[in-house]
């Protein structure tokens, strides 16, 4: 039973690491001018130079590159969020940790128009954007875990979430309502989002964060299994709940300041992933759980990359709008197929 | 009397209650109690009269106000969390509801003090959780989702969970609440055959005076301000249960043991 349980899962994994494979060459290929297999081998491991390598080096690949990084990021905070809230309906956007990013970084772009000045470096600004999303990001996380010790019900968090939200979008309303022109541009630019518009500076911070959170999330599968049970059951189990809580709820927001910073908000896929990955697996245990997720919020953010820039067309779609669109229905079917959950 | 049992749980002058913004709030007076090895204790007492909390505190999740608890004769203070997850396990009231969770993995969580980084389980963890499994009747459903189980089901495999922990005492919080007749029984019947065969100390609270008064070896009584411990009939002959449930309707027969229901005409 056991060893074949971990073959099936395997099999699952092995499975979605070529579709991710697929889905990235997929990805640099397709756009709004497709690219054939040979020309896009020669950009990348070749020595040519022209129009179409600096097309592929300079933005397919990249942009690829940052929406394997951006699915798993969410994918994973999002899993760690519904264990940790115990809410299956849990995750970043949906508990207002995005707009708690979207709110620092209005801070910090509009702030500094306020204060007077306009200029920044262009590392120190990628870098203040970063911090800021973590910052605000994690403002709204200790506001929502602070909640979630007294309000128990999974419907009050969720409006809650809502609720606060909304709350951040009225202080960044007021915020724009006195920042100077060229501010509330960039930061309007910035809440357009998107996985082209991101640095090669930008991406390694991305690349390490995602690396860095995905390691200790693995590390802490165990930790996330003991959560299931509740915090009484963890700690007639020998678990210091609190300490373990406030770490990996550290990382979820790392993980979603940063995508947040880079990327602007991006719904869905962070509720939507784990679900699905629920679905294939038929599995609850995050030994399993976690890595399946990981490929598939690889799998599910380029397959959102390759439709919202289908050949043919001049201009893409918002990321925002193509995982919306695919994430929601998900969470209905979760909500009416499993209304125990809720 | 027969000779005591081996002290698996004692509980000395002991105050529970919480203590907010340096203000300590009592919820029962102070009390002494024991709880003897492979011995079944019912726990009885009316709403609000600290229960809950007492369990809390005899599995060291809340510090006492005041008094002590000695687990195995050692304070429970004494203890590192870690080390207490392998002598006494918990059963609550809570219902753990989680999608395509197996019975085998839920139980196997009961392993997590002994297991490693991941919680990797060894070929010998495997087998005492399939022993828990068959000690509760369960060893079938043990791939089934919990989500298909009935109460009844759950509340087997919430104790086979715990009898995994392999623990030398147990406690319960109302382990048979929301369950039929039929099932109230079996669960406590079952409780009892574990004490008796595995020589484990087992704490159950319970709101079912019936039931407590024919399967426990022995009870705790909180009523009013007052505790009282002892085997049924020894609390019996001194009227505790008269105590118990004074300004109610109801009685003890103190021959059958049967509660009786006043019904005005």
């Amino acid at each position: 039973m056991h060893s074949q349980r971990n073959r099936r899962v395997a099999a699952t994994g092995a499975a979605l690491a070529a579709l991710m494979l697929l889905l990235l060459v997929a990805d640099v290929l397709l756009g709004s001018e497709p690219v054939p297999p040979s020309a896009a081998w020669r950009a990348l491991f070749g020595a040519e130079h022209s129009h179409l390598s600096q097309i592929i080096l300079g933005y397919r690949f990249p942009k690829a590159i940052v929406a394997l990084l951006v699915g798993v990021s969410l994918s994973v905070s999002g899993l760690q969020m519904q264990t940790v809230f115990r809410n299956p309906l849990a995750d970043p956007y949906i508990l207002g940790v995005s707009s708690g990013a979207g709110l620092g970084v209005a801070l910090f772009v509009m702030g500094y128009s306020v204060l007077g000045k306009t200029t920044v470096g262009v590392l120190l600004a990628s870098m203040g954007y970063a911090a800021s999303a973590c910052i605000g990001a994690a403002f709204i996380m200790a506001v929502m875990l602070t909640i979630s010790m007294r309000v128990r019900d999974i419907m009050a968090m969720l409006i809650l979430g809502v609720m606060i939200g909304s709350a951040t979008s009225a202080i960044i309303s007021a915020l724009q309502y006195f920042s100077r022109e060229a501010a509330l541009k960039s930061y309007v630019l910035w809440t357009m989002g998107g996985l082209g518009n991101v640095t090669s500076a930008q991406l390694c911070v991305l690349a390490v964060v995602t690396l860095v959170g995905s390691l200790f999330a693995l590390l802490s599968v165990k930790t996330l299994n003991v959560l299931m049970l509740g915090e009484s059951y963890a700690r007639s189990i020998g678990y210091n709940v609190s300490r373990h809580r406030l770490l990996i709820m550290l990382t979820a927001t790392l993980l979603t300041g940063t995508a947040t910073a880079f990327c602007g908000p991006i719904g869905f896929i962070g509720v939507a992933v784990p679900h699905v990955a629920r679905m294939i697996i038929r599995e609850a245990d995050h030994r399993y759980l976690l890595p399946v997720a990981m490929l598939l919020g690889a799998v599910a953010m380029l397959l959102c990359d390759v439709i919202s820039s289908l050949p043919g067309y001049e201009t893409s779609l918002p990321i925002n709008t193509v995982t919306s669109l695919l994430g929601i229905p998900i969470v209905i079917l979760v909500i009416v197929r499993n209304q125990k959950i809720v | 009397m027969a000779a005591q049992a081996k002290p698996a749980i004692e509980v000395c002058n002991l105050r529970t209650g919480y203590s907010a913004k340096g203000v300590q709030r009592e919820v029962f007076p102070e009390f002494s109690a024991v709880a003897g090895e492979a011995e079944l204790v019912a726990l009885l007492g009316r709403n609000g009269r600290g229960k809950s909390t007492l369990m809390r505190t005899i599995i060291g999740i809340q510090p006492p106000l005041g008094g002590t608890v000695r687990i195995l004769g050692r304070d429970i203070s004494t203890y590192s969390l870690r080390t207490l997850a392998t002598l006494v396990s918990y059963v609550s009231t809570d219902s753990v509801r989680v999608g395509n969770l197996k019975v085998f993995d839920l139980v196997s969580l009961g392993r997590y003090p002994y297991t490693g980084w991941f919680g990797t389980l060894s070929q010998a963890d495997r087998e005492e959780v399939m022993q828990a499994l068959a000690m509760v009747g369960m060893e079938a459903y043990a791939w089934q989702n919990t989500s298909c189980l009935s109460d009844g089901e759950r509340q087997r495999v919430m104790i086979a969970r715990a009898l995994a922990q392999n623990t030398p005492i147990i406690v319960l919080d109302e382990p048979a609440a929301f369950l039929d007749l039929p099932n109230r029984y079996e669960i406590v019947l079952l409780l009892k055959q574990l004490a008796r065969t595995q020589r484990r100390a087992i704490l159950f609270s319970t709101h079912d005076l019936s039931i407590a008064l024919k399967i426990a070896d022995k009870l705790w009584v909180m009523c009013d301000g007052e505790f009282h411990q002892g085997a049924p009939q020894e609390l019996m002959l001194n009227n505790v249960f008269d105590k118990l449930l004074q300004n109610t309707r109801l009685s003890v027969d103190h021959t059958t043991g049967e509660v009786r229901v006043e019904i005005e005409s």
